[in-house]
């Protein structure tokens, strides 16, 4: 791929990974386990905290809805999102699970989002959908790469959509008023053309946000958890989404942080 | 030594602050409720003077009062001069006070390590507002790509 005078030093491996990543608009790739089961860990602790306080009796997380009602989901998410941000330990184990994909596709000098989102989806709950949309819509830098883990196996319906690339670019060249519609027209609109990504818990998805997705209503039996996060260079340009607020700086190397500091003498000449 | 230890100053900004304009009853707002979700007894905020570009008067006053906790709006708030932050984190280690960033959720807890990571963050910042031009910079590397 790379002729003997070209400045792309980047690997193989990468390469191979950026072109999917370019063509589809996603990737899939095996988790480092040992980080993902502590992530795992942290978010059921908090789960079974919070049925416990509602006295009712405890399932797994797939099973979640035997639990919960549709009306406490959004108690239940807020409560497990305080519990597992106290601290940056989950954040670390985040970056470490997915650390060889974010590294080929986003760099190694990064910035993190300091809350990743927690999608609770439980069956037939029409306030779990997640109306179409790409974030770059809202002010989100299309530098971001983001980082998408299942914390169940899931399938059909408990599946994010998107629309591929491909499929954007001609839909929007077939159309300049699709931007307009409503949310849930422009889902009838796109309908036909989304893919619904199917994948199991040890696995990440790394998708373009820029993309349309969303969350359609969950129609099988079992309870969607997720969990996303949003990386990017840190010297990468920022929308809406600045520093300090919404993101945080997680692996400022040295020679960056030399150069910060660096003074040049006065009066030397 | 501080003598009210749960009490938390508030800290807002008057005008502008880095690119920033909020409404002080926006800010003072923000910072009670960052109080509420950290059991923390907010006191009426202090605003800092508008008068030839001051980032640090009223926030001296509010140190000096003996608060354990003063809950600044925003990081951005914090002195430009990386001088006169060190002397703002000396301060706040020597007297056992903990600064807090409603908007940022981040507070320092009173050791060094937290103080420069609240620096590395500043600094992150400070590069890409000042030193980046990203459309020339964006432009450039496309060229050479």
């Amino acid at each position: 791929m790379n002729s003997e005078r070209s400045w792309d030093f980047r690997e193989n491996q990468e390469l191979v990974a950026s072109h999917e990543y370019i063509q589809e608009g996603y990737i899939i790739e095996k988790a480092d386990f040992q980080y993902l089961k502590l992530i795992k860990q942290d978010i059921e602790r908090a789960y079974f905290e919070f049925v416990n306080i509602v006295n009712k009796e405890t399932y797994n997380l797939e099973n979640a809805h035997l639990s919960i009602s549709h009306e406490k989901i959004n108690d239940l998410r807020l409560f497990i999102m305080q519990n597992i941000y106290q601290n940056t330990s989950f954040h670390r184990n985040y970056y470490y699970s997915a650390k060889n994909i974010i590294h080929s596709l986003c760099g190694n000098e990064l910035a993190m989002q300091k809350r990743p989102g927690l999608s609770i989806n439980l069956p037939q709950n029409q306030n779990d959908i997640l109306p179409i949309h790409a974030d770059t819509w809202n002010g989100v830098s299309p530098f971001e790469l983001n980082i998408w883990m299942p914390l169940v196996n899931c399938t059909e319906s408990m599946c994010l959509y998107i629309l591929k690339r491909d499929d954007y670019k001609r839909r929007l060249k077939q159309s300049k008023e699709l931007l307009r519609l409503t949310s849930d027209e422009l889902y009838n609109e796109l309908c036909d053309d989304l893919t619904w990504i199917p994948i199991e818990y040890g696995q990440i998805l790394a998708f373009d946000q820029s993309l349309p997705h969303g969350y359609s209503l969950n129609k099988e039996q079992y309870t969607h958890w997720s969990i996303n996060c949003r990386f990017k260079g840190l010297h990468t340009p920022y929308w809406d989404k600045k520093l300090g607020e919404y993101f945080m700086p997680i692996t400022v190397k040295n020679c960056t942080r030399l150069g910060m500091d660096y003074h040049h003498p006065e009066n030397w000449i | 030594m501080t003598k009210y230890t749960d009490q938390a100053r508030g800290y807002i900004a008057s005008g502008d602050f880095n690119g920033h304009r909020i409404p002080q009853h926006i800010q003072n707002q923000i910072i009670k409720s960052y109080c509420d979700a950290n059991s923390l007894k907010f006191v009426l905020s202090r605003a800092e003077y508008w008068i030839n570009g001051s980032t640090d008067c009223q926030l001296w006053a509010a140190l000096k009062e003996g608060f354990k906790h003063i809950v600044f709006y925003s990081i951005w708030q914090l002195p430009d001069s990386e001088n006169v932050r060190n002397k703002i984190y000396d301060y706040c280690i020597k007297n056992e006070i903990i600064l807090h960033f409603a908007v940022e959720r981040m507070c320092s807890i009173e050791n060094q390590l937290a103080f420069s990571e609240i620096e590395i963050l500043i600094k992150s910042n400070l590069l890409i507002v000042n030193e980046i031009d990203y459309n020339n910079h964006l432009i450039n590397l496309r060229k050479l790509m």
